[in-house]
């Protein structure tokens, strides 16, 4: 039950702060967003703040296919010296596999990262599909590959959000992932938009269907019975989610795109700038981020949507800055957490279930009042992650 | 088992075999208890069509029963049956072919019988069933074999403390990664105890360790509340695949409520439907068994 930064370009002054304070208890380092020298800076100032955060680094080669595509926008990625292009045709050789899994530990195992995140690609359609068994390939091996360096590995599952949707074939997969002869010590879980046939606006949209949000679920719960640890990246509002089941860690950031994940993320936008996001305040009680004049008016009718922290005398008493509202993110999904999280799943499924239905009533108050702006949307919202824990329960047989 | 020799034919055929009994057949083979070199045993009899009856061909039975003997002399424990003193050999009785060996005698009753006769075993009793069950698969698991029979009607209770539940008849052992050596091409096993995975057409691609924990798990938890945790009474063999493959099993719990719900979660889990919520192997699952212990 830990919250970790999704770190991104900006300093880390958020992150810093949020180490501070306890909010989060790690980070994930971007490697687009950081070269290895500037990452070695980085995270020596995260060690100067807490000595025993649990630091990693995510080394994106799933990214690697955008390479020489028109439009990406790859960061710093290719200054790594193990971010190459591989034919897909290759990667289905495992010497090719075992190359590129031992050329990332040699770069990545410089820097000083609590436990290792190994590589792997990006299963965009089908659990059932060529990307699908090399990214088996990428995790069998991963264990190999990374052990020299005597810490933890996380082997990275990235897969496209649909994928999820073919139970058949998504169950299939989690038979083989727990069969593994030398399987990692955990899982780097990422689930997001693709680029397939996909627009990259609609790729950052949020995960908001109960199937899927339901099979994340019994991602981290099987993998969790069976005995490895669950770091979510981009996990943002679905923490207390990933938690019940079994995670270990979720991780979010302060701007929309690390607190989704998505393969649009290394495209460059069709019109770039625009105006930065309006600063929002997460409500444990509506399971939602609020803007800052929704928190004032909902407040004045409804306090409980106030979560009773000190944190909220920043937003009551004026604009907050952007490092206030990543801590508050923080603060909030960690407490969202504990309270959720039972000693048993059916007690905290319970909790889980018990927590919207209460958002929903909120939100029929709020209603009420007159201030129903946006509410069938929210409701439809509600509705979807309430048929995600029963969802859930059906997928995991409970 | 058809053309089962009798106790007589067998005594001519095997002048060294005294006392000869016979004690039951399934399957390809038939069982008789046997006096050999002042030892009571265990004898097993297969017999061997000529290839003119090709419903089952005599290579394969002659590989099936190579392989059972071979996974038993590999498997070093003693939850498992073990090996007799006559290694396996081809005789002729009455003009027809049978495969022999022997195997040890273990008197007692098996769990079948048991939960017929309406036995009720307490907490002890079923820990001692798991963990007995749990080190024979694991003694299997080790050998990259599969048990695919594990059944209450294959296991012994001995009455013998140092090894009070003994698994019996690795008849259609499979070797993962190994020949196929079923010619029908049909699933394996006894219908009430097989995993759901096993129903697949392409199960053998599907097949692990994972299995045998469930029909482990459903053995269990007849033999703790006296029924099948999916199967009711006179139905009809569809109507157990149909509940085996899409519903949910009765939870111990409800039936044994003097059960600590941490034994019943285990049995629980055992027979889950996808293999990949059960316990990844045999260890997981003693090592669980062991911290309620």
């Amino acid at each position: 039950m830990n919250i970790y930064a999704q770190h991104g370009h900006q300093p880390s002054d958020k992150i810093l702060s949020g180490l501070q304070d306890g909010a989060v208890s790690g980070i994930i380092f971007s490697a687009r967003c950081a070269d290895p020298e500037r990452m070695r800076e980085g995270i020596g100032e995260a060690r100067t703040v807490r000595g025993n955060a649990d630091i990693l680094v995510d080394p994106e080669f799933y990214a690697a296919r955008q390479i020489g595509t028109p439009n990406c926008q790859l960061g710093y990625l290719e200054d790594w010296a193990y971010f190459t292009a591989q034919r897909r045709r290759d990667l289905v050789r495992t010497d090719v596999v075992e190359r590129v899994l031992r050329n990332t530990f040699q770069e990545v195992s410089q820097q000083d990262v609590s436990a290792h995140i190994a590589p792997n690609i990006y299963i965009s359609q089908s659990f059932d599909s060529m990307e699908a068994g090399i990214a088996l390939n990428f995790i069998a091996g991963a264990k190999a590959a990374f052990q020299a360096g005597g810490k933890p590995v996380y082997a990275t599952l990235a897969v496209d959000r649909r994928a999820l949707l073919n139970t058949t074939d998504f169950k299939a997969f989690l038979n083989d992932l727990t069969m593994l002869e030398k399987p990692p010590d955990g899982y780097y879980v990422l689930v997001g938009g693709g680029l397939i046939n996909e627009r990259t606006d609609l790729a950052h949209s949020e995960v908001v269907d109960s199937n899927i949000i339901g099979g994340w679920m019994l991602l981290n719960f099987i993998l969790s019975q069976n005995g490895f640890r669950v770091i979510n990246g981009f996990a943002d509002l679905l923490s207390p989610f990933l938690a019940v089941a079994g995670a270990h860690a979720e991780a979010t950031g302060w701007w929309s795109n690390l607190r989704v994940f998505s393969m649009g993320r290394y495209v460059k936008p069709e019109k770039p700038g625009g105006a930065l996001p309006k600063i929002r305040y997460v409500s444990k009680l509506l399971l939602n981020r609020i803007t800052l004049d929704e928190l004032i008016a909902y407040s004045s009718v409804l306090p409980a949507v106030l979560n009773g922290s000190p944190r909220d005398n920043d937003y009551l008493g004026g604009t907050p800055t952007r490092t206030v509202e990543a801590l508050q993110t923080w603060e909030t999904l960690l407490s969202l957490n504990r309270d959720t999280v039972a000693g048993d799943l059916e007690r905290s499924l319970k909790n889980l279930s018990d927590r919207i239905a209460r958002a929903k009533t909120a939100y029929a108050q709020l209603q009420s009042r007159g201030l129903s702006e946006g509410i069938e949307t929210t409701n439809e919202y509600l509705d979807q992650l309430l048929a995600a824990v029963d969802a859930f329960k059906k997928l995991a047989e409970i | 088992m058809d053309h089962i020799p009798s106790d007589t034919d067998l005594q001519a055929a095997r002048p060294d075999l005294s006392r000869i009994e016979f004690v039951a057949s399934g399957g390809f083979k038939a069982v008789f208890k046997a006096t050999v070199r002042g030892q009571i045993e265990a004898v097993k009899v297969a017999y061997v069509p000529p290839e003119a009856e090709e419903d089952t061909s005599r290579e394969e039975i002659v590989a099936r029963v190579k392989r059972e003997i071979d996974a038993l002399r590999m498997c070093h424990t003693n939850r498992l049956v073990s090996l007799g003193s006559i290694d396996l050999q081809m005789i002729s009785i009455g003009g027809r072919d049978y495969l022999l060996y022997s195997e040890e005698f273990l008197s007692g009753e098996t769990l079948r019988n048991r939960i017929r006769n309406g036995y009720r075993p307490d907490l002890q009793e079923l820990l001692l069933l798991s963990r007995c069950l749990t080190e024979a698969l694991n003694a299997i698991a080790e050998i990259q074999h599969i048990h695919r029979d594990v059944k209450p009607g294959n296991v012994m209770a001995t009455g013998d403390p140092s090894r009070p539940f003994v698994l019996l008849d690795l008849g259609i052992a499979y070797r993962i990664h190994g020949t196929d050596l079923t010619a029908r091409g049909g699933p394996p096993g006894t219908l009430l105890y097989m995993a759901p995975e096993l129903f697949r057409p392409d199960y053998k691609s599907a097949l692990d360790i994972r299995s045998d924990i469930y029909s482990a798990g459903v053995t269990i938890f007849e033999y703790a509340s006296g029924v099948h945790p999916l199967a009711r009474p006179d139905e009809s063999e569809y109507t157990t695949v149909y509940r085996i493959l899409n519903q949910q099993p009765t939870k111990l719990e409800t039936l044994r409520s003097d059960l600590p719900a941490e034994f019943c979660g285990i049995v629980d889990r055992c027979i889950k439907k996808l293999p990949a919520l059960r316990h990844p192997n045999p260890r997981a699952l003693l090592q669980e068994l062991e911290r309620l212990a």
